[in-house]
């Protein structure tokens, strides 16, 4: 209690159950709105017929008090007036016998705290309508501007700019990686904003430049709209050398990419019930020890996505990329169509390339590809990236079909 | 001999700088406090005094004949407020008039011409000439300085007053303890063997619990929010003057013996998933904390890296001895700092870090209907149960922690539902101190898109202004940049959170401040656009990479050798 309050006990006589005292009580305090006033009763703990219980009162203002008690005296449960305790000392040298102490006004009930339901950062794209790019701008400048923080901080900044269905924080965080602004830690707990860069890449026509990481309001660049995620702004001055190429002749083949993620340990199948993935999605097949992507579900009811690989280890990894090798395993990969006339590179959306090989297609052009009739159509992918690209997911593309 | 423009910067230094967004600021000028200011940011100390110096040079600049001309003050420039020499000596005659007790305003317009060299306007008018009228001269001063602070994102505190003591009344607002209060409180701390290395907090819950306070003492400790932390740090301050002086110290240029302790709490996150708990170190900002503090890790030494009113949380492990035992680690890189304490504690309160929903940690007590980890060593769970029976406490679950073993338990969702928890003399007083809301309604800013590192929002993502409180009724008043926009009264809902409807305005500061039974609670909220986004540290980019094989990684565009 606060040293400037002034607190008082009134203690009464009664006959009857305890609990409708309690109750009745409680009542009368919240209807005539007093519980700033009358806050606990302490009763008998083994009541005989009569008992007695005593009202703890409290004010800030002393005048008070007398109103206070008036405003009791109209209460049919406190007929039996006994005595004024003026202190806390009073009340201890009253009682004699074990009090059941209850609280009567002063108080607030009990809710249930509010929590963010929190997505999976690495799961597959649940949404599908495209974000607006302004709420990507500003998601981009808003993270850029932390420069790093964990999955809760990029999820609710989401939120609060308008992304706020399941998957959209999921669906943000993998555009802005393929897009080479942001990485993710490996157990999708943390996160962090590229240090700003300029990338350049061939065209027919000569060279093209954008940026790429950090950036602001303010940043410079001759802007492309892009509806799936923050524009592309191109720039005049070039990077050495062409990033995406780099980055697809520095790619490892898909066996031994499988073979740079993550280790989850042993996975018992008798405990987890593991659902195995076929075109159709997860099935309930039994488990016969096959490679390939799985869905875990813990005892404790969670559940993880991880791939099964040819040596027999647990992976983890996202999902685009644990389906991907699935497929691969399973020599179900359909190849990727080139137009070298356009220097357009199509892939199957049902069989989205690994973060690390998209990436590279992305970063031919900095735009997100579109979606037409099932393919994901890549812009401005160069013949020497195509080729790079082809030759470490060792299939040959077929040729463009529009 | 140190300039007006010397004394400008050093009492900017001295009141601003290192001190988080959001803070409450007091510009609490005594001849103490110029001594103070006086050694620590300027040279050679004068034969005649710091407060004689500082009275000197502010002569210097603002007196013209017998009066002052006030009108040749430079406008905020986006770095320092000329006048602030100036406002900072109306407010050191108020300080030394509070000594003597005799606060009226003839008295202290009289003072000011003393202090100042200059004549009263006429026999019926004692304010200084160049003053003729408050609203033309000294008003204008304080309102800029207002503005400043807001711009700055902190709370300004000087006010206005009633009739004729509108004016002094700015500069009488700006002292927290006065003399006598001061006087009250070494009287307590002679008659009490606290420890030597108590932090603000700790003292203010002390203090609250002893007797004979004086009724600013009282109020003063009934403050919660960035007003509370005002308060003990400058309780902190008192008490290590105290410190120094029973020690025999005359405090000139000699460390100090309590402030050089950075304390710390304790910061619990779970894993997105596996919602595993990990409790780390969060070292507590001290009040006006300057440079760069590293902490010696065995053979490591890492440095503090400011966030907010806190260091970022420290990347060592809390062990099961070190809560039972406590911990010290020596601090390297300044000169008044110079250990790191984790005190033994058998609760700890842990509030929602404001930043990061998923994360808990010990950042101030609870607020009404504020819910909160407790962590609690098994001593204690005897009161707890005894405390949920009286319906006092309530939580959503408890389990031993699996960080710490069978001797700690972790209370889940706990929310203190009864006012009497603190006045309830059979449960430990040792749990009620360390939860108990310190008052009975609170203020809070939750949601909405935060600027990091600044108390300010995103314009057109404002946190919600929530309100609780053991009473049923809390009247409230918005005010944006010192002009009142919208007043009202909230009606308290006991079974859920009620937010007060703002009508926000656009960019700017507003101050929300609620009021129940005499007693307030403000929270600044600084409304910002997107151009205002701080700059990122180079070193918080480039954090993670996307591993492609054993050696190498992606950040972005760029290969790079493999993380580790």
């Amino acid at each position: 209690m606060s040293n400037l309050s002034h607190k008082w006990y009134r203690v009464y006589r009664h006959r009857g159950k305890p609990d409708d005292l309690a109750s009745g009580l409680s009542a009368y305090v919240r209807n005539r709105r007093l519980s700033d006033n009358v806050i606990s009763l302490s009763l008998e703990k083994r009541p005989g017929k009569e008992f007695y219980f005593i009202l703890g009162l409290v004010t800030d203002t002393p005048s008070e008090a007398e109103s206070i008690e008036d405003a009791l005296s109209d209460c049919p449960l406190l007929r039996g007036f006994a005595d004024n305790l003026q202190s806390h000392e009073e009340f201890r040298n009253f009682t004699s016998g074990e009090l059941r102490l209850t609280t009567l006004g002063q108080t607030i009930q009990y809710r249930v705290m509010q929590r963010e339901a929190l997505d999976d950062p690495f799961a597959d794209e649940l949404v599908h309508e495209e974000n607006p790019s302004h709420a990507a701008n500003e998601l981009l400048w808003y993270l850029s501007s932390i420069g790093n923080g964990t999955w809760s901080q990029l999820q609710r900044a989401c939120t609060a700019l308008g992304m706020h269905r399941t998957g959209e924080a999921t669906r943000m965080a993998r555009t802005l990686r393929i897009l080479g602004h942001l990485e993710m830690s490996p157990d999708g707990a943390h996160w962090s904003i590229n240090p700003a860069q300029t990338v350049s890449a061939r065209t027919p026509s000569g060279t093209l430049s954008f940026l790429t990481g950090a950036r602001n309001a303010v940043a410079n660049g001759t802007v492309t709209r892009q509806a799936m995620g923050p524009d592309r702004l191109i720039v005049a001055d070039e990077a050495d050398g062409f990033a995406a190429e780099l980055i697809a002749c520095n790619l490892p083949t898909v066996s031994d990419l499988i073979a740079g993620y993550r280790e989850v340990g042993h996975v018992d199948p008798y405990n987890n019930k593991l659902l195995t993935y076929d075109l159709n999605g997860f099935s309930n097949r039994p488990f016969k020890n096959v490679p390939g992507f799985y869905k875990v579900v813990t005892p404790s009811d969670r559940t993880l996505h991880l791939l099964l690989d040819t040596e027999g280890n647990w992976r983890s990894g996202d999902w685009y990329s644990l389906r991907f090798f699935h497929l691969a395993l399973h020599h179900l990969l359909f190849a990727p169509e080139y137009d070298p006339a356009s220097w357009q590179l199509a892939v199957m959306e049902d069989q989205r390339l690994p973060e690390a090989y998209e990436r590279a297609l992305v970063l031919g052009s900095g735009l997100m590809p579109s979606v037409q009739k099932g393919w994901l159509i890549y812009q401005n992918v160069s013949p020497q990236l195509a080729e790079a690209i082809t030759s470490r997911l060792q299939i040959k593309p077929r040729e463009f079909v529009t | 001999m140190p300039s007006y423009g010397d004394w400008n910067r050093a009492l900017h230094a001295y009141f601003l700088r290192g001190v988080p967004a959001g803070s409450t600021i007091y510009l609490e000028i005594s001849d103490e406090t110029l001594e103070r200011i006086g050694r620590r940011f300027l040279r050679d100390e004068p034969s005649d005094g710091w407060a004689t110096d500082f009275l000197d040079s502010v002569k210097k600049r603002v007196v013209q004949g017998d009066g002052v001309n006030l009108h040749s003050f430079k406008r905020f420039d986006g770095t320092q407020l000329e006048c602030l020499p100036f406002l900072a000596t109306l407010v050191l005659v108020a300080s030394r008039m509070g000594r003597s007790g005799e606060l009226h305003e003839s008295n202290y317009f009289a003072r000011l011409n003393r202090a100042l060299g200059t004549s009263r306007i006429s026999q019926q008018n004692a304010r200084p000439k160049g003053m003729e009228t408050g609203s033309n001269a000294e008003e204008p001063l304080w309102l800029e300085w207002g503005r400043m602070l807001r711009l700055r994102g902190f709370m300004p505190t000087a006010r206005p007053g009633e009739g004729a003591r509108r004016y002094i009344n700015y500069a009488i607002s700006q002292a927290l303890f006065r003399d006598a209060d001061k006087q009250k409180l070494t009287e307590i701390f002679a008659q009490n063997s606290w420890p030597r290395d108590l932090d603000g907090e700790a003292l203010a819950t002390l203090l609250r619990s002893s007797s004979g306070l004086t009724t600013q003492i009282s109020v003063l400790l009934s403050r919660v929010g960035s007003d509370a932390e005002a308060v003990e740090g400058a309780l902190q301050e008192i008490y290590s003057d105290w410190l120094d002086t029973t020690a025999g110290m005359t405090g000139k240029g000699v460390g100090r013996t309590s402030s050089s302790t950075i304390h710390c709490g304790l910061y619990r996150t779970l894993h997105f998933r596996t919602r595993e708990p990990r409790y780390r170190l969060l070292p507590v900002r001290p009040w006006r904390s300057n440079g760069s503090i590293s902490v010696e890790l065995g053979e490591d030494s890492v440095q503090l890296m400011e966030q907010g009113r806190y260091f970022e949380p420290l990347a060592l492990e809390v062990t099961p001895e070190t809560l039972r035992d406590g911990l010290s680690l020596p601090l390297t890189g300044s000169v008044e700092f110079t250990s790191l304490l984790l005190p033994s504690r058998k609760a700890w309160a842990l509030t929602r870090d404001e930043y990061d929903e998923a994360a808990f940690g010990s950042f101030g007590k609870p607020g009404v209907g504020e819910h909160f980890v407790l962590l609690a060593h098994e001593s204690l769970s005897g009161d707890i149960e005894r405390a949920t029976e009286q319906g006092l406490l309530k939580y959503s679950s408890k389990a031993k922690s699996d960080a710490f073993g069978d001797e700690w338990t972790e209370y889940e969702e706990v929310l203190v539902i009864a006012h009497q928890l603190s006045g309830a003399n059979d449960i430990s007083s040792v749990l009620r101190e360390a939860i108990c809301p310190v008052s009975t309604f609170s203020l809070r800013t939750s949601g909405g898109l935060v600027v990091p590192g600044k108390k300010s929002w995103l314009q057109f993502s404002p946190p919600t202004i929530g309100v609780n409180s053991y009473y049923s009724e809390v009247g409230f008043s918005v005010s944006l940049d010192a002009e009142t926009i919208q007043e009202g009264t909230v009606t308290c809902d006991p079974t859920s959170d009620v937010a007060i409807d703002i009508e926000w305005q656009g960019v700017g500061g507003y101050e929300i401040t609620a009021h129940a039974r005499g007693r307030t609670q403000r929270v600044l909220v600084n409304l910002v656009d997107w151009h205002s986004l701080p700059a990122p540290s180079q070193s918080d980019l480039g954090v993670h990479q996307l591993r492609i094989s054993q050696d190498f990684g992606l950040m972005g565009p760029q290969i790079v050798a493999g993380e580790a």
